[in-house]
């Protein structure tokens, strides 16, 4: 079967490659050029098919005006690969032969940033799926129109390596004294020529040395580069060393993210040349990616010592979760449910430390268990190309709806005003006569809800982490997060394996009343800010319904407890009605159109299109991306933007502010985010007359950095020539 | 009552041997009693008796090499370049297949097609350590297009008297007890 199965799919992968002897042979596999489809194609060439993709070329203009702007566009098959310039320890890179092309010069192919593919061991650069290779050229004589006759050459591999030659034309009419005229391709095109690594280092990115260092056990290539702002897992590329063979390199981050030191271990293959350049003092062309921005740089390696301490970047981004899942637990959402957890115990007089023990284990696994479904959405999300983040989930008003519903009804809770399933079954017996103390459900579900309750908190670390995991594979998702959980069930963890810490708390009494009380304020001020995003996301209106709905439900259950016991049920069912009364205002309120309404008359909408002409007529461009649900953006713009010198500075007429808003999902504002290889916000870019790509600023904005920024991207004279 | 209950399950029995024997008979390799056994690493072989054309290509000094030289021996010619990974993956296997089998009724001829010829080919195979295997170059792709190779790695097996008996598209370990075996039988086999 096996075999049988096997045959099968290798004949059905690889199509017509066996034609059988005489037929098309290897090196001149001319690609058949299919009659034009029904619908007229403008600016591209037909798609020529070949056994395992199919590819084309196209144009940014329908017309030539002078500077051609092209793509050769493939869309390969799943599983094959197709080389980069240098493809590392096998395989050949597309190259195109132009002869019979008419009116065109200076064809010149540039390269995306590639990604790294192993293949039998051995070790590739190149693309996968869909790919576009930017091409740049000329139109010799603008009255003329231009013919394009491409003949490429590609090898792709997956089990087996097929080499391929196509023919591809394309013809475009002289523009002569009209304008360019934008096709459908030049988005995609574009798209692709922003992932080829810039050259003139304008992303931040800088490459200060290339080191051979000599260690015990072989030498190895170290990088030292600095970045404007944090790194977040930086890749290096190496060409010019022929007789080495470089590795994925180790990284190592210091100076708060913005210094990186890789290193690879250099090693001499098969590939070695006979006349390749020593690798000491030879040029080395660098290609330093990370995330999405990439520069290439060439510089000569230098005799160096090794950098010290360990390089385990993936060890580290682990332990900067756990820390940051920690952390999480001080956040103003996640508090109360410790807090409420810790005096259930003390509700239930201590002593026994077996079921406390259970009890936390079990909110420990609740909160790993959370994360862990966290990560299997956000994989599946990423899966499907959409823009993700931490805390998209509260850009659903129906998400926010039940919690402002749920911490309501816990608040309700705290205050004694009843006692019944929805509090013991979150809190995990927290209630005052929880029938089953510490019942090991419960407490997993309290698990679960302290970590829903978490993810609109950023904490420190966590974005770092999160961002890294983002950027990798499901498996560092899923490590990343299982981290995250880890590191916040630590206190949990901790009553577990010392019970003595919860069980000990002074005697249940007059004090746990008034920290209930408190709790239960903190709770309304966390409903409170629901509120306020659904205010935001859905309307005032619904927003200031959804309040009136949640205070009838408290006063209900306040007059409950003083209604006749025969009355009592009503009331239940007046309450039940009231939360699901709640749940049609996101249907109803949406109707409702918000206003674009922004709190500070300078603030512009996003428009990303116009900040390079705003930066041309000299003008900085200050980008905040924001979103209601994102406290710590609240923070910045509470502390920093609305204050001081950065406020003065966004007041400033060369200044144009613009507010990017993500509250509600966004796929433009998401793809904004990923240029800059980011998933989460906040979000802040500098653009100026000397940073026409932008300087990002880190999540936690700082006035002197922010002003420090905008001197950089203007070049320092802002403050010179303001008021 | 009892009989009717048993209808189902014996026919479900039936159903099931009719497959086995369905299964077992198109299996490839029992296809043909006579023929060789081709399983594991070479499972992909496909057989054929055919006239196959295969014009001459070059050794490392550059003179000129056909299948002729080689009458009276089962030949296996392996297409390579230095360029394809699952080629690279295969070759010490080759080495070693060729250390074992190699002789009057035997011989593998690995002819390396970059475009590069000698200078690319004669380094990488000295570092890939495979010396039991003569370097002969196609540089222009003549000799594999003659023979209709258009995937890379393309092994081609010719019997004694230059017949082409199958091939096999895609990397195999060469000196495996399945691949010596099949071999062994066109050695034994074919006159």
């Amino acid at each position: 079967m096996g075999s049988l199965f096997g045959t099968l799919r290798r004949h059905l992968r690889r199509g017509l490659a066996f034609a059988g002897p005489g037929a098309i042979g290897l090196g001149a596999v001319i690609g058949v050029l299919l009659s034009a489809p029904a619908a007229a194609q403008t600016a591209a060439s037909p798609w020529v098919d070949y056994d395992q993709g199919r590819a084309r070329l196209v144009s940014a203009t329908e017309n030539a005006a002078g500077e051609l702007v092209l793509g050769l566009q493939y869309q390969i098959a799943p599983g094959w690969e197709i080389y980069w310039r240098s493809p590392g320890e096998a395989g050949f890179p597309t190259t195109i032969v132009w002869d019979g092309s008419d009116n065109i010069a200076d064809a010149a192919l540039q390269w995306p940033r590639p990604d790294r593919f192993e293949i039998f061991e051995l070790e590739t650069y190149g693309y996968k799926n869909d790919v576009v290779l930017p091409i740049a050229a000329r139109q010799l004589r603008s009255a003329d129109p231009v013919a394009i006759r491409a003949e490429v050459n590609f090898l792709t591999c997956e089990e087996i390596c097929v080499p391929h030659t196509l023919n591809m034309s394309l013809d475009l009419p002289a523009a002569g004294s009209g304008r360019p005229i934008i096709s459908a391709h030049a988005p995609l095109i574009n798209q692709y020529r922003s992932l080829v690594p810039s050259r003139d280092g304008g992303l931040g990115l800088t490459v200060e040395r290339a080191e051979v260092v000599n260690t015990d056990d072989g030498q190895l290539l170290q990088i030292v580069a600095r970045s404007q702002t944090p790194f977040g897992a930086p890749d290096v590329y190496v060409e010019g060393g022929e007789a080495c063979v470089f590795s994925k390199p180790n990284f190592r981050l210091t100076d708060d993210g913005k210094r990186a030191v890789l290193q690879t271990r250099i090693s001499r293959t098969v590939l070695a040349r006979k006349d390749a350049p020593p690798l000491l003092g030879g040029e080395l062309t660098l290609t330093l990616v990370d995330g999405t921005r990439a520069v290439e740089q060439t510089l000569a390696t230098t005799l160096g010592q090794a950098e010290p301490g360990s390089f385990l970047p993936f060890v580290a981004m682990l332990a900067l979760a756990v820390l940051g899942g920690l952390i999480l637990n001080v956040m103003p959402c996640v508090l109360p449910v410790l807090s409420i957890k810790l005096l259930g115990v003390v509700s239930h007089g201590g002593g026994a430390t077996g079921p406390v023990r259970r009890s936390f284990i079990a909110s420990a696994a609740g909160i790993v268990f959370a994360f862990m479904v966290l990560a299997g959405v956000l994989i599946a999300l990423r899966a499907s190309g959409a823009a993700i983040g931490w805390g998209i989930q509260f850009q659903q008003p129906l998400f926010i709806v039940v919690m402002t519903v749920i911490v309501t009804l816990f608040a309700a809770n705290m205050w004694g005003l009843f006692e019944i399933r929805l509090p013991a079954w979150i809190a995990g017996g927290a209630g005052r006569v929880a029938p089953e103390p510490h019942g090991t459900r419960s407490s997993f579900a309290s698990g679960v809800f302290a970590t829903v309750l978490a993810t609109p908190c950023s904490a420190p670390f966590l974005g770092t982490a999160v961002g890294f995991a983002l950027a990798r594979g499901p498996v560092e998702i899923l490590a990343i997060f299982l981290a995250l959980g880890l590191g916040m069930s630590v206190p949990f963890l901790l009553v577990a394996a010392v019970p003595r810490l919860a069980t000990k708390l002074p005697r249940p009494g007059r004090w746990m009343v008034v920290v209930k009380n408190i709790l239960g304020l903190v709770l309304i001020g966390t409903a409170v800010w629901l509120l306020s995003i659904l205010a935001f996301q859905v309307s005032p209106m619904g927003a200031y319904f959804l309040a009136a709905l949640m205070a009838l439900t408290v006063a209900v259950l306040f007059v409950r407890r003083r209604l006749p016991v025969g009355l009592r049920p009503f009331a239940a069912g007046a309450v039940v009605l009231l939360a699901v009364l709640s749940f049609a205002i996101p249907q109803v309120g949406s109707a409702v159109t918000r206003a674009a309404e922004n709190d500070d008359e300078i603030w512009q909408l996003f428009d990303p299109d116009a900040i390079p002409q705003l930066v041309a007529d000299g003008k900085i461009v200050f980008v905040d991306v924001t979103a209601e649900w994102c406290i710590t953006c609240l923070v910045n713009k509470r502390l920093v933007l609305t204050r001081g010198t950065a406020r003065d500075l966004l007041h400033d007429p060369n200044v144009v502010a613009m507010r990017a808003d993500w509250t509600n999902p966004d796929e433009r504002i998401g793809q904004y985010l990923a240029s800059f290889g980011r998933f989460g916000i906040p979000f802040n870019v500098v653009y100026g007359p000397v940073a026409p790509n932008g300087l990002t600023l880190p999540e936690l904005l700082q006035e002197s950095v922010v002003v420090e920024t905008f001197l950089q991207a203007s070049g320092r004279n802002l403050l010179a020539s303001g008021s | 009552m009892a009989i009717k209950k048993l209808v189902w399950p014996a026919a479900g029995i039936l159903a099931a041997a009719v497959a086995v024997v369905l299964f077992v008979g198109l299996k490839p390799g029992s296809e043909n009693s006579g023929g060789p056994r081709i399983e594991g690493q070479v499972q992909n072989f496909s057989v054929a008796n055919r006239q196959t054309e295969a014009t001459a290509w070059r050794d490392g000094q550059g003179g000129k090499v056909s299948l002729a030289d080689f009458s009276g021996k089962v030949v296996m010619v392996n297409f390579w370049a230095t360029w394809c990974a699952p080629c690279v993956r295969e070759l010490p296997s080759i080495n070693r297949l060729q250390a074992e089998l190699a002789g009057d009724d035997f011989t593998v001829v690995a002819i390396n097609i970059d475009t590069g010829g000698e200078a690319v080919a004669a380094p990488f195979a000295k570092r890939l350590e495979i010396a039991n295997l003569a370097l002969y170059l196609d540089p222009r792709g003549t000799t594999s297009r003659s023979m209709g190779v258009n995937v890379m790695p393309t092994t081609v097996v010719f019997d004694r008297a230059g017949n082409e008996v199958g091939r096999l598209e895609g990397g195999a370990e060469w000196d495996s007890p399945e691949a010596v075996a099949l071999l062994r039988w066109f050695i034994d086999n074919k006159s």
